[in-house]
């Protein structure tokens, strides 16, 4: 019976490894084939029932939860309660930064979660390891800030500033001034691809390699500024929400969006995105929040806040924070099915109106950055229990980070990989247009037919007075310039023997070398 | 078929290097008989003549012959004449330069029951030569050796031989050959020896007799040796047989090399045996060696810890003592708690024993007041009195109580009339308790509150019909009877009308006078049927009482509906006022209800007696808190604002039936409706919250004419009262609609949420916009053909006829082509049927390098070759083991190491073994007889 038990407990997780059906090789007439293909698949089996096994005996820690007893709701729960009931390590988890002056904040963490960055409108920047409070770095740029996002690791930094996007080092010393780019307003960055996005007032959507410098591409939305930005982490397509109520999908490929979607009647405020890259929740002026499924590009619910929502963002576990006003609710599974009551709910201090909201990776935490400061709250089981410390880390080493910048630069993925459907990566082209190589051939052929037409010879002018005068008296002092020639060469040999001779004399050993 | 046995030699891999004389490619016709061929040809004597050369070429090459021991007429190397004619040895066959292959020959033996069709087939017509055949070689061997054999002889027996064939019967010369041969026989061995010849030497020797006796006998069995074959059948059967053997030494070969062919990876790296050395094998074969180390030893030894379980056993010796105190005092501890587990079973078994519930019952009730006693303190008693108050709190949550449930609502529905008592008594048992349970909250609130504001609470709590219910006394008729009278009083004091803004032009200030006297009136009637009632109520109020909950319940279904619809506009309001009252609140998100206050709360109810009014008159509480909403003033914001001639207008559209129009209309309405209350009712909609709100003024004017809206429809439809039924009066909100437009009254409509915000966003008229920018995007992607222009101007307009027919047919018919062909493509588009999405069908063509272009070899489906890609084969999704499983060379060398040639193994013997097991098995299952059998058939 127990080994039933497991079977059961080991099927779905198998499954989920498996990604899609196991391949037949039935109809296959090709026998080679057939047979590699068959051993392919064992192996791909062998690996989901080894990766199912690592899941179910390595990686044991579960999400936690908030269950409520009878007749209660879950978020009835305050904070309060929660922070009394969690352990020591967790309750300080939970906290406020009031900074009441230098305006509203935004906050960003680290692919790991250990490091927090916050930054004031007012041109207020901290690097804060946030759990033990230690603040890393923190500086007065002077200049409105509008977002800040950290790049590849905590080392360094790019804040929207009023003018340009600059990025700063750990420090706080200003390693970049992107001055290519003005105005901008908002900043997402591509991990894996090392691009750092960024739409500005005037609705253009730049991206950016921060690992090479160049500028990948730069396109106009012609929807007006842009304040709306984010990243789907499924396939790296970046949303746009514009004042006209569209949502706008770009990849760096196209000069044209791939998606437009109208979501809602009034301004788009915020958009996210859930990990698995199916659903997209965006919320609007007109105090909806909608929940789609991108594969179908099909709105699944539709949510009525009460308040325009200023910020979404979606947990690693899925569940859905949504910031408006001054009260910030959690959902959990609003995507597949349509919640009746939220899960947690929370109210900030001092009715400070919410800026920006941040889940923390492999933290249950939730990092709202409001006009009253920063406040970091307890959500149970919105983040991923188990991390994988080749893929985050957040107990990392100097030298391990060393090891993962360099990993990371290697396996970047080039800008032209993203695609709306990662998985047709290296499918095959349902209309081919022509073959790459041989439209590159044509191209170079016509270049090479450019290259032979020779310039016409422009003999014009040639028989000016002037030039004819000009050339005379060239062919005149022509002796004379050689005598000249000869006698400056023979100065410089002088000289540069009188240099040799000032040198140091060669080593004995090496003087026979030398002769 | 015939079967052979014979043992012969066969030539594997091609031919010998060297031919012999006679042996020539099989050929029979070509030298058979050997002469002329080292000598050249044999020359007519005419042709010698005409050529000059001497007669006697032929003569002489024969007496060279016979000089050199050859058949006179094989004529000599002609190498030294003029005339230079003879056919070189092939050079493959002379084998001089070494160019071609050196083939070994092999010895096989052809089994026992080798059989073949084709050599019995040669065989068989090879029968029939047989006899012509040997006379053949046999003539060869006469050339040779005969000297006197002349041409003639050769062309006699030509000449014998076709006869033979012709008639079939064998001539004399057949005879003679016989002969020859025993005579050549007898020339050649002219001393014939024989085996007692070869066996005389060895008389003397031991032994002899026993190998004279085997040579005896296998004289006696010698049988006469059969013809051998001729050699180009025998070849080919050798040939037969040679690759028969080939064919299954090399097939033994095939499962090793099937094997390593489909094995994953090959690999060809020296084995090297790595000595494992653990721990403990080298303290087993650790033995003291120096001085030192031998001293340690025997010190080890000596003391007995030498051995590491010795260690472990001296340790749980030390470790096992206990000294006798604490033994004593264990025994002790043991002891008393046995003593006072048996007790207290003991008592336990009495208690149980005694079968008085009394006594049971003061049992628990002293037990229960003992806890009672250890929560004294203020804390506990406090946390007691939290306790309840939550637990009512989540009561009053619940909305079990208020009709809302799916059950309550289909009764209610129903009508209550048509169900039985105890439906309705279960519908007023829940009223009542919610009635207790929003009064709770009253009594708690107004502790709370500032005196003011408790007055007002104290009315307003009392408007709960629920109430009414509960205790129909007199108290409250007198209550409400005050209430109105203040009313009134305060309404014709209150005669300041605004001076400014719209409400002060004269049009106005005449409309909300007339509403204040409407108002006013109504109020009087109120107050007499207070009156009127109070009279009664003295009477026999005892029956009474439960026949107005009966009624009023109709009431309350509608009062549901209209509160939902009041909820919502409530609702729009709160989010234009400051969020602060909404702390205590829970908004939903998924639900309509959304931060309604306290405060909001009660002035919701306030207006749905109203409804309840026009439905039964007997409601006075409604009726009471409705004039008086009238005429007091609240501070409420106001929902919706539109001016009165606006709304007139709507109702008319709405009357319409085509709904076309009357959406379009209301749209262009709701841009209007939009500027006057969005602004004031939901500035955040806009994101300006400086936006001031409206005068207070003007707000309280038009939350007038509002409620006066509400509170004059009992008036004019209270002649209908008696024709309406119960079921009739749930109407939805449409059709309240429709029936106060029937009376021409005009009243503010509740609308969905919805519909506001339509209304608040349609002069951004996004959807038309993004209509546009799709049919824009359409036509970009999926472009109509452009048709040549086939005709010519003016050709076949001469005539107005013609101009009258059109353009002609063929032309017509390729622009319907055209257009059916953009319709199919926009059919194909991802998003031809999403309203709201605009896919892009353009292909990117920088990502279009990361596509195949076409599929790959050995596939032949699009599906299969994308489905191999499925599984990510990196190091960050694939355990260590299938990572490394997944990404192995298909051969692993290591540079030096030698590869050795294949090693013949049996593959096939494990899995012959294997099969043969399985049968064994169903062997021992079998029942069948002839299943059976034929099992062990397979076995064997």
């Amino acid at each position: 019976p127990q080994s039933n038990e497991n079977t059961d407990t080991i099927k779905p997780k198998i499954r989920k490894y498996n990604r899609g059906e196991r391949l037949s090789v039935k109809g296959l007439k090709d026998k080679k084939l057939k047979s590699q293909l068959k051993t392919k698949e064992d192996l791909f089996e062998k690996s989901a029932l080894t990766a199912a096994k690592v899941e179910q005996w390595l990686l044991p820690s579960e999400g936690g939860a908030l269950e409520a007893d009878d007749g209660e709701n879950t978020y009835d729960y305050t904070q309060e309660d929660i922070v009394k009931n969690v352990d020591i390590s967790s309750a300080h988890k939970a906290f406020d930064l009031r900074l009441p002056d230098l305006g509203p904040y935004t906050i960003d963490y680290t692919h790991s979660g250990r490091y927090a960055l916050i930054g004031g409108r007012k041109g207020h920047l901290a690097v804060i390891d946030w759990k033990t409070k230690y603040l890393m770095m923190e500086t007065q740029v002077k200049e409105t800030t509008r977002d800040i996002k950290f790049l590849h690791n905590e080392q360094f930094f790019a804040a929207a500033q009023s003018k340009y996007i600059y990025i700063y080092d750990k420090k706080g010393a200003e390693v970049h001034c992107l001055k290519e780019f003005v105005a901008p307003l908002k900043l997402e960055f591509l991990r894996h691809h090392f691009l750092l996005v960024s739409t500005n007032k005037a609705g253009v959507l730049h991206y950016q390699d921060t690992s090479t410098g160049q500028i990948v591409a730069n396109y106009s939305t012609r929807l007006g500024p842009c304040r709306v930005l984010r990243a789907n982490p499924y396939n790296a397509v970046v949303s746009l929400g514009h004042s006209n109520g569209t949502v706008t999908l770009w990849t760096p490929n196209m000069g044209t969006p791939l998606v437009r979607m109208l979501c809602h009647r009034g301004a788009v405020t915020s958009t996210a995105f859930d990990m698995g890259g199916s659903y997209m929740v965006t919320a609007g002026a007109d105090a909806r929040i909608k929940v789609w499924d991108i594969r179908k590009m099909q709105a699944l619910h539709s949510y009525m806040a009460f308040q325009s929502t200023k910020s979404l963002d979606v947990s690693q576990k899925g569940l859905l924070a949504v910031g408006s006003g001054s009260t910030i609710e959690i959902w959990k599974d609003a995507f597949q099915v349509k919640q009746e009551k939220p899960y947690m709910k929370h109210r900030l201090f001092q009715n400070s109106t919410i800026q920006d909201l941040s889940f923390c990776p492999y933290e249950d935490v939730v990092g709202i950055g409001h006009t009253g400061g920063v406040t970091s709250i307890l959500v149970p089981g919105s983040g991923e229990p188990n991390f994988d410390s080749f893929v985050a880390n957040p107990f990392q080493t100097v030298k391990q980070r060393h090891e993962a910048e360099v990993h990371a630069l290697l396996d970047k993925l080039q800008p032209q990989t993203i695609m709306l459907d990662p998985q047709k990566f290296g499918a095959v082209d349902k209309n081919p247009r022509k073959n790459l190589r041989e439209q590159e051939e044509e191209e170079d052929e016509s270049k090479k037919i450019q290259g032979q037409k020779k310039a016409k010879r422009k003999t014009k002018g040639r028989n000016k007075v002037g030039k004819r005068m000009a050339k005379k008296q060239l062919e005149a002092f022509g002796t004379k310039r050689s005598i000249i020639r000869e006698q400056q060469q023979q100065q410089k040999q002088t000289k540069g023997a009188l240099v040799k001779e000032r040198e140091e004399p060669l080593p004995r050993a090496l003087e026979r070398f030398a002769s | 078929m015939e079967r052979k046995s014979h043992r012969t030699k066969v030539l594997v891999f091609g031919m010998a290097p060297k031919r012999g004389r006679g042996r020539g490619g099989g050929g029979r016709g070509r030298g058979g008989r050997g002469k002329g061929r080292d000598a050249g040809p044999n020359y007519p004597s005419r042709l010698l003549k005409e050529i000059g050369l001497p007669l006697d070429l032929n003569d002489r090459k024969r007496r060279h012959s016979r000089k050199s021991g050859k058949p006179a007429d094989e004529p000599d190397s002609v190498a030294s004449d003029l005339y230079e004619y003879q056919e070189g040895v092939p050079q493959e066959e002379s084998g001089k330069n070494r160019r071609f292959d050196q083939v070994d020959k092999l010895e096989y033996e052809l089994p026992s029951d080798f059989e073949d069709e084709e050599i019995d087939e040669g065989a068989a017509s090879g029968e029939e030569n047989v006899g012509t055949l040997d006379d053949k070689s046999l003539e060869d061997d006469d050339d040779e050796d005969d000297e006197g054999d002349e041409e003639e002889g050769d062309q006699e027996e030509l000449h014998d031989r076709m006869l033979m064939e012709v008639t079939g019967k064998a001539n004399r010369h057949a005879k003679k050959v016989k002969e020859d041969i025993s005579y050549m026989d007898d020339k050649n061995e002219e001393v014939p020896i024989t085996v007692e010849d070869l066996l005389a030497p060895l008389q003397e020797k031991p032994g002899f007799n026993a190998l004279k006796k085997r040579v005896r006998s296998l004289q006696k069995s010698a049988a006469p040796v059969s013809v051998p074959l001729p050699k180009n059948i025998q070849e080919k059967i050798d040939r037969q047989a040679g690759y028969e053997k080939t064919v299954e030494d090399i097939s033994k070969w095939q499962p090793i090399v099937k094997r390593n062919r489909e094995a994953s990876t090959l690999k060809f790296i020296d084995k090297v045996n790595v000595a494992l050395s653990s721990t403990t094998s080298m303290v087993a074969d650790f033995k003291p060696s120096t001085a030192f180390e031998k001293e340690v030893a025997a010190l080890l030894k000596e003391n007995g810890v030498a051995d590491p379980s010795q260690i472990e056993a001296k340790e749980s010796l030390e470790l096992n003592k206990l000294s006798v105190d604490e033994v004593r005092d264990r025994q002790e501890r043991l002891a008393k708690m046995r003593n006072l587990l048996f007790r207290h079973e003991e008592r336990a078994k009495r208690v149980k024993k005694i079968k008085s519930k009394t006594f049971h019952r003061l049992a628990r009730k002293s037990q229960k007041t003992k806890a009672d006693m250890l929560a004294d303190d203020p804390d506990v008693q406090l946390e007691e009195t939290m306790k309840q108050e939550l637990n009512r709190a989540r009561e009053r949550m619940t909305l079990k109580h208020k009709n809302t449930s799916r059950w309550a609502k289909r009764i209610l529905k129903r009508g209550l009339q048509q169900h039985n008592e105890g439906t309705r008594e279960a519908i007023t048992e829940q009223l009542r308790e919610h009635a207790l349970l929003t009064r709770k909250i009253h009594s708690a609130k107004s502790e709370s509150s500032s005196s003011d504001e408790d007055e007002e609470d104290d009315s307003d709590k009392d408007d709960e019909p629920g109430l009414v219910l509960e205790k129909p006394g007199s108290r409250v008729l007198a209550k409400a009877k005050v209430a109105t009278l203040k009313a009134l009083e305060e309404g014709t004091n209150d005669t300041e009308l605004p001076t400014t803004g719209i409400f002060a032009l004269p049009f106005m200030v005449r409309a909300i006078e007339k509403k204040r006297k409407e108002a006013e009136d109504e109020a009087r009637a109120v107050l007499e049927e207070l009156e009127s009632a109070g009279a009664d109520d003295a009477g026999p109020s005892q029956e009474t009482g439960p026949l107005k909950g009966k009624l009023s319940f109709g009431g309350h279904a509608d009062k549901v509906s209209a509160m939902k619809a009041i909820d919502e506009e409530d609702d729009m309001v709160e989010r234009g006022t400051d969020s602060e009252n909404s702390e205590d609140e829970s908004p939903l998100m998924g639900t309509k209800m959304l931060l309604v206050t306290r405060k909001e709360k009660k002035r919701k109810s306030d207006p749905v007696p109203v409804n309840a009014v026009d439905i039964e008159d007997v409601d006075l509480e409604g009726m009471v808190s409705a004039a008086v909403e009238h005429t007091t003033k609240v501070d409420e914001p106001i929902t919706i604002a539109g001016d009165k001639s606006e709304r007139t207008k709507k109702k008319k559209k709405k009357k319409s039936k085509n709904k076309e129009s009357a959406t379009r209309l209301e749209d262009a309405m709701g841009v209007e409706v939009t500027k006057h209350s969005v602004i004031s009712a939901n500035p955040t909609v806009f994101g300006t919250d400086e936006v001031a709100r409206p005068e207070t003024n003007s707000k309280s004017v038009a939350d007038e004419s509002f409620k006066v809206a509400i509170a004059g429809r009992p008036k004019d439809t209270s002649h209908k009262q008696d024709k309406k039924t119960v079921p009739e009066q749930e109407n939805s909100v449409e059709e309240q609609e429709e029936d106060l437009d029937y009376d021409g009254d005009e009243v503010i409509v509740p609308r969905s949420q919805e519909d506001l915000i339509r209304e608040a966003f349609a002069g951004d008229d996004v959807e038309a916009e993004f209509q546009e920018a799709k049919a824009a995007a359409v036509d970009e992607e999926c472009p109509q053909e452009e048709l040549e222009r086939m005709d010519l101007p003016g050709w076949g307009q001469w005539t107005d006829i013609q101009k009258k027919r059109g353009p002609p047919q063929w032309m017509l018919k390729q622009q319907e082509e055209a257009k059916r062909k953009k319709e199919e493509a926009e059919k194909r588009r991802l998003d031809a049927k999403l309203k709201h999405v605009i896919i892009s069908q353009k292909t990117d063509k920088k990502a279009a390098k990361f596509l195949s272009s076409s599929l790959p070899f050995p596939y032949t489906s699009r599906e299969v070759f994308e489905k191999t890609m499925r599984m990510p084969l990196g190091r960050d999704y694939n355990p260590t083991k299938a990572f490394q499983d997944l990404t192995r060379p298909s051969i692993i060398k290591r540079a030096g190491v030698i590869i050795d040639p294949i090693e013949y193994e049996d593959v096939g013997k494990r899995k012959r073994k294997q099969e043969r097991w399985a049968i064994a098995s169903r062997i021992t299952q079998a029942k069948d007889s002839k299943h059976l059998e034929k099992l062990w058939q397979q076995f064997f």
